[in-house]
C-alpha cells in the first residue's frame, strides 16, 4: 500500500509554520495602536444631506404554500404581554390538514410534494424579551415549523446579551424518491417500479454556545450532528445483467467544534478547532428477484443469476479541522480579512459481501456460484483553504480590492478486493470446480490546486453613482492517477469585470455587472470557456405604497475545439411588483421567463459517432397574490403560482391557493381555512402527471 | 500533525503576543469611532420627540450600549445615528443627524453599523461582498426598531427579504424539485452567507472549508479513495441547481445519459482535456446503458470501486 504521508506532513507543516509567523507579526503590529489608545474621529462624516425619506417595505411572505408559508404577523413596538420583566409574544397555529386521494401518479407527489392528511402544527413561536442584561435571558426565541409535516423544523435561540448566547436548530426532512421515468431501464418493458428509489430521513441537529459576546475574549463550543437513514432500492450488476437489491441507508455525521474570538481594537481573531466523524453503516441484501432485469440471462454458456446478496458497509472518515479567521484594520482605510483552515481526512471504509447463483467473472475468467468479497479502502486527504481580502481607500472616493483565495485538496488512497471463489470453474473449458482467492490492490492520487486573484477598482463619482472594474485571474491544477489512467493538466483563466450601481436614494437601485472570460485550455469538457455574463437588477423601494424589483441576467459560453463544439446561452429575466397602498389590501405580482440551451458534441460509445447533445429550457414562472381585509379583521388572500416549461421536458405546474383569517372573538384567537391545489403535468407523456387539493383548518394564537 | 521546536516557538510567541494585545487593548468595549459621536445628551433628550422609540428599546438589543457595563452609553441613540445635538438644537432638522434613510453612499450609512460589527463572526468583508458593492444598506434589511419577530433585527424573514431582491431564484424555488425554503423548512442563509466578502456568490462553506451541501449531505462529502474529479472541479454546481430544477434530484439535465457524456466524451484535440470515454459495449440503445447510475451507483466517489460501482 503506497502512501505520500510522510511528505505531506512536512509540506503541510512547514504551510502551517508560515502562516502562524505572518499571524504572529500581524498580531505584533495590531497592538500598536492599541498601546497607543488614541480616541479617533468617527470614521466617516455625518452625511447630512436630505433625501427622500421612505423605508423600503419588504414583500409579503410569498403564499405558494398556503398557510404552511404565511408569515407571523409583526408586532408593533409596544404590543405583547407582560410575563414578569419579560415582554412576552408568542404564536401558535394548530390545525388540521385534509387531503384529496392524489390523482395520478401518487409516487411523484410524494417525491415532489409529499403532505398528507393529518393534524400538525405549523408556523408557531414564542418569543421573550427583557431589558439587556436582566436575569437569566433577555432574549429566548423558540419556533417550530411543519411539525407532523415531512419538514419539520425547530429554532431556540436563547441569550443574555453580555453573558452568552445559544443558538440551536434542529430540521427532519423526509427525502422522497420514486420516479418511474428516472433511471429505469426497464420502463421500456412497461415496468414503472424505480429501481433507483429512496425514503430517506435527514436529520440535522446543530448547537453553538458562545460565551461573554460582548467582551473582549469570546470563547464558543459547536455541534452538529445529521443523519441518513431509510429504506431503499439500488441495483448491483453482473456481466450485462442487473439485479435489484434492498438497502438501508445509514449515515452519520458527528462534528465537534470550539473556539475563542479575540476582539481587539483593530483585530479581531477567531481561532478554532474542530473534528468532523462520518460513518456509513448502510446494509444491502437481494430483493427476490434472481433472474435480474435481462429475461434470458445467459454469458459463454452460463446464466447469469442471483439468489442472495448480504453486504454491509463500515466506512469512517476523520476529519480534524483547524481555522483561523482574522479581520484586521490598521489603519481607518485599510481592512484585512483573512481566513485559512486545514483538514487532515482519515478515510477508513470496509465492505463486506456474500454472493450466490451464477456468475462470470472477466477478470480472473471464472464461473462461479457463491463468492465472498472483503473491500477495504484506506486514504489520507490533506485539504488547505485559505482566503485574503485586503480594501484600501486611498482616497474616500476610491476602493481598491484584492481578494486572494487558494485551495490545495489532495487524496492518495488504495483500495484492496479480496475475493474467496467457491465452486469455481474456468470459463475456457471444463475442469474440475474449486476454491480460488483472488486479490486485488489499486493505489490512487488525486490533487487538485487552485488559486484564484480579484483585483477591483472602485469609484464614487457622487450622487448615489459608482463604478468599477477589475480583473480576476485563476490559475486550476489537476493530477489524477489511480494506476490505470493519467491525467495531469492546468488551465489559466482570465476574466475582465465591469461594474455600476447607481443608488440616489432609498427609492432606486440599479446595478449593472458585465464579466468576460477567457481560458487557455478546458479541464473539463463543460467548463466555462469563453464566456461573457451580463447581470442588470433594478429596485425601486416603496413609493404611495408601491415597490418593485426585478433582474436580467445573460451568459454566453462557447468552446470552440472541434470535437467540443460547446456553445451555452442562459437567459433570464424576472420582475416583481407589489402594491401596498393601505393596510386593508396587499396586491404582489411577479413574472419570470428563463430561455437556457447548450449544444455540445459528445461520443456515442458503442460506435464512435459523434452526435449532438442539445438540451433547452424555456421557462415562464408566473405568480400573483392579493390579500384583503374585508370586515372587522377578517382577511382574504387569493394567489396563485405556476410555470409553465418548454423545450427538452416540457411541463405545466400549477399551484393556485386561498387563505382566510377570521378572528374569533378576540384579537387573540383565529380561524384559518386554506386552500392548496396542486397540477403537474408532463407534456411527453402521462405516466406521472397528477393532481390533488389540500384543504387546512386551523387556529391561531396570538399573544 | 506534531510540532517541531521552530513550530512550537511560533505558537508560544502567538499566544503571549495575543495575551499582550488583549490586555493592551482600549479598555472601553465600545469602539473609539461609536465612542466619539457622545455628545452629552441621553435619551431622554430623544424621547421628547420619539417617545414610542425610545420606549420600545427597552427590551431592544441595542440597548445593551446603555444597559452593559462593557460599553455603558450615555445615550445608545447617538452610537448609530450619529451626534444628536445639532439635531436637536436645530429642532429637529433632519439634516443634522444619520437617518437611515436620506441620499447616501452605502459606503457611509453601513460604516455606522460595521463600526461595531465588524467583529461578529458572520461579517467577513462585508463592503467588498456583492451586497455592498451593488449598494444595499444594512437597513435594506435590517430594522433595529421594528424587527420581525424571531429574527435577528431583520424586517421580515430571511428568505422573503433575499427573494424581494432575488427574484430569480424565487421563481427557482416554485420548481417541482427544489430545497425547502417557501415551506419555511430551510432559510438562504443556511447556505450563504449575506455579509461575506470573501466567498464567491457568497456561499458559505462547511466547517472543513468544502462545500456547504456537505452541511447537510454529509454520505457525499468525502474524502473517498476514488474520487470522482468532477465534485472537485465543478463543485456540486456541475450537476446541480441548488436552488429548485424541473429535473429529478436538482439535476441541470433531464437525461442523466447527456449530463454524463457531455464530459465522459473522448476529445482528440483538446487534449488536456480530463475524460475518459465509456467502453464499447455501453450501447445507448440500451436501456441498460441509459441511466448510467444504474451500475455507476456511487458516483459521488465510492471507497472500493475506481468506476464507483459499490
Amino acid at each position: 500500500m503506497i502512501m505520500n504521508v510522510r511528505s505531506h506532513k512536512r509540506a503541510s507543516a512547514s504551510r502551517t509554520q508560515v502562516w502562524m509567523a505572518v499571524l504572529a507579526l500581524v498580531l505584533i503590529v495590531s497592538t500598536v495602536p492599541a498601546l497607543l489608545a488614541q480616541s479617533s474621529s468617527s470614521g466617516e462624516s455625518n452625511p447630512g444631506v436630505a433625501g427622500v425619506s421612505a423605508d423600503q417595505n419588504p414583500n409579503s411572505a410569498d403564499g405558494a404554500q398556503g398557510s404552511q408559508a404565511a408569515a407571523p404577523a409583526k408586532p408593533a413596538a409596544t404590543d405583547g404581554s407582560s410575563l414578569g420583566p419579560y415582554t412576552f409574544h408568542s404564536q401558535f397555529e394548530v390545525g388540521y390538514r385534509f387531503a384529496s386521494r392524489v390523482g395520478g401518479n401518487d409516487q411523484m407527489y410524494r417525491s415532489q410534494v409529499n403532505l398528507y392528511e393529518g393534524a400538525r402544527l405549523f408556523n408557531s413561536y414564542m418569543s421573550l424579551r427583557s431589558t439587556p442584561g436582566v436575569g437569566l435571558f433577555d432574549r429566548f426565541d423558540l419556533s417550530l415549523n411543519n411539525l407532523g409535516d415531512p419538514y419539520g423544523t425547530a429554532r431556540l435561540n436563547v441569550s443574555r446579551s453580555d453573558l452568552y448566547d445559544l443558538r440551536a436548530s434542529y430540521r427532519d426532512m423526509n427525502y422522497y424518491h420514486f420516479i418511474s421515468t428516472f433511471d429505469n431501464q426497464l420502463l421500456g418493458q412497461g415496468n414503472t417500479f424505480s429501481q433507483h428509489n429512496l425514503n430517506t430521513d435527514y436529520r440535522n441537529t446543530d448547537v453553538e454556545l458562545r460565551l461573554f459576546p460582548t467582551h473582549r475574549i469570546v470563547p464558543f463550543v459547536g455541534y452538529s450532528r445529521s443523519t441518513s437513514t431509510g429504506p431503499g432500492f439500488t441495483t448491483v450488476e453482473s456481466t450485462g445483467n442487473e439485479f435489484l437489491l434492498q438497502t438501508q441507508w445509514r449515515y452519520a455525521a458527528d462534528e465537534y467544534r470550539g473556539g475563542v474570538q479575540f476582539n481587539l481594537s483593530t483585530l479581531n481573531l477567531t481561532v478554532e478547532e474542530g473534528y468532523r466523524f462520518l460513518k456509513n453503516d448502510t446494509m444491502i441484501t437481494s430483493a427476490g428477484q434472481p433472474q435480474g432485469n435481462e429475461n434470458n440471462p445467459v454469458y459463454l454458456g452460463t446464466p447469469i443469476t442471483l439468489t442472495s446478496l448480504n453486504g454491509g458497509y463500515h466506512g469512517r472518515v476523520k476529519l480534524p479541522t483547524s481555522r483561523i479567521l482574522a479581520k484586521f484594520t490598521p489603519f481607518q482605510n485599510l481592512r484585512m480579512t483573512a481566513r485559512y483552515s486545514y483538514t487532515m481526512g482519515d478515510v477508513d471504509s470496509d465492505m463486506g459481501e456474500i454472493r450466490t447463483g451464477s456468475f462470470v467473472d472477466l477478470n480472473d475468467f471464472l464461473a462461479y456460484s457463491t463468492a465472498a468479497d472483503g473491500f477495504n479502502g484506506r486514504a489520507k486527504s490533506p485539504n488547505h483553504n485559505g482566503a485574503l481580502l485586503v480594501e484600501y481607500l486611498p482616497f474616500s472616493r476610491l476602493k481598491l480590492t484584492d481578494n486572494v483565495d487558494v485551495l490545495d485538496y489532495h487524496v492518495s488512497g488504495a483500495g484492496l478486493l479480496s475475493t474467496l471463489y467457491l465452486n469455481a470453474s474456468s470459463i475456457f473449458g471444463p475442469g474440475p470446480s474449486s476454491s480460488k482467492t483472488v486479490t486485488d490492490l489499486l493505489n490512487t492520487q488525486f490533487a487538485y490546486s487552485q488559486v484564484r486573484n480579484q483585483a477591483e477598482a472602485e469609484l464614487d463619482l457622487g450622487h448615489g453613482f459608482a463604478v468599477r472594474a477589475g480583473h480576476r485571474y485563476t490559475y486550476v491544477k489537476v493530477d489524477s492517477d489511480d494506476s490505470e489512467d493519467v491525467n495531469s493538466v492546468d488551465a489559466a483563466v482570465n476574466t475582465a469585470i465591469v461594474g455600476m450601481v447607481y443608488r440616489p436614494g432609498s427609492w432606486l437601485r440599479l446595478g449593472l455587472d458585465f464579466e468576460n472570460n477567457t481560458t487557455n485550455r478546458a479541464i473539463t469538457r463543460t467548463d466555462l470557456f469563453d464566456y461573457d455574463s451580463l447581470n442588470l437588477d433594478w429596485r425601486i423601494g416603496s413609493w404611495k405604497g408601491f415597490s418593485a424589483s426585478g433582474r436580467f441576467t445573460a451568459r454566453h459560453n462557447s468552446d470552440p475545439a472541434s470535437d467540443i463544439s460547446y456553445k451555452a446561452r442562459d437567459h433570464n429575466y424576472s420582475a416583481s411588483l407589489n402594491y401596498d397602498p393601505s393596510e386593508r389590501i396587499s396586491i404582489g405580482l411577479d413574472y419570470s421567463l428563463a430561455d437556457l440551451f447548450s449544444d455540445m458534441l459528445i461520443v456515442v460509445p458503442q460506435n464512435l459517432q459523434e452526435t449532438s447533445s442539445i438540451f433547452n429550457e424555456r421557462y415562464s414562472g408566473i405568480g400573483g397574490r392579493i390579500a384583503l381585509t374585508v370586515y372587522r379583521g377578517t382577511k382574504v388572500e387569493l394567489g396563485y403560482r405556476g410555470i409553465i416549461n418548454r423545450g427538452t421536458f416540457p411541463i405545466d405546474y400549477h399551484q393556485p391557493y386561498a387563505s382566510f383569517w377570521i378572528p374569533l372573538g378576540s384579537s387573540k384567537l383565529a380561524f384559518k381555512p386554506a386552500w392548496q391545489y396542486y397540477r403537474y403535468i408532463q407534456k411527453l407523456g402521462t405516466l406521472e402527471n397528477y393532481q390533488t387539493n389540500l384543504v387546512t383548518l386551523s387556529l391561531v394564537y396570538s399573544r | 500533525m506534531t510540532l517541531n521546536r521552530g513550530s512550537k516557538f511560533l505558537v508560544l510567541s502567538f499566544v503571549a503576543v495575543l495575551a499582550i494585545a488583549a490586555l493592551a487593548g482600549n479598555l472601553k468595549g465600545l469602539p473609539a469611532g461609536a465612542q466619539a459621536q457622545q455628545s452629552g445628551t441621553t435619551m431622554q433628550d430623544c424621547a421628547a420627540c420619539h417617545e414610542e422609540l425610545v420606549k420600545a428599546f427597552n427590551i431592544n438589543t441595542h440597548d445593551i450600549l446603555e444597559k452593559s457595563p462593557s460599553y455603558k452609553v450615555a445615550n445608545p441613540c447617538e452610537s448609530c445615528h450619529g451626534s444628536g445635538k445639532a439635531h436637536i438644537e436645530g429642532g429637529g432638522d433632519k439634516t443634522k443627524i444619520i437617518t437611515f434613510k436620506g441620499k447616501s453612499t452605502a459606503g457611509t450609512y453601513n460604516q455606522q453599523c460595521l463600526t461595531c460589527h465588524k467583529k461578529d463572526h458572520e461579517v467577513t468583508g462585508f463592503n467588498a461582498s456583492t451586497h455592498a458593492r451593488q449598494g444595499l444598506f444594512c437597513a435594506d434589511c435590517h430594522s433595529i426598531h421594528k424587527p420581525a419577530p424571531m429574527t435577528r433585527s431583520l424586517k421580515d424573514r430571511a428568505s422573503n427579504l433575499c427573494m424581494s431582491c432575488h427574484t430569480l431564484q424565487r421563481a427557482q424555488f416554485s420548481k417541482p424539485f427544489h430545497h425547502r425554503v417557501k415551506e419555511n423548512a430551510m432559510e438562504c442563509t443556511d447556505c450563504h452567507q449575506p455579509h461575506s466578502g470573501i466567498d464567491a456568490k457568497q456561499v458559505s462553506k462547511s466547517f472543513s472549508g468544502q462545500e456547504v451541501c456537505f452541511k447537510c449531505h454529509s454520505e457525499k462529502q468525502g474524502p473517498f479513495v476514488f474520487e470522482h474529479p468532477a465534485i472537485n472541479l465543478r463543485g456540486c454546481q456541475g450537476c446541480h441547481e441548488p436552488h429548485g430544477s424541473n429535473n429529478p434530484k436538482l439535476l441541470n439535465r433531464t437525461a442523466m445519459t447527456s449530463l454524463c457524456l457531455e464530459c465522459h466524451s473522448r476529445s482528440l484535440t483538446a487534449t488536456t482535456v480530463i475524460q475518459s470515454q465509456p467502453p464499447a459495449f455501453h450501447n445507448l440503445n440500451s436501456p441498460t446503458y441509459q441511466n448510467c447510475t444504474t451500475c455507476h451507483v456511487m458516483i459521488h466517489g465510492s471507497n472500493f470501486d475506481r468506476f464507483f460501482l459499490k
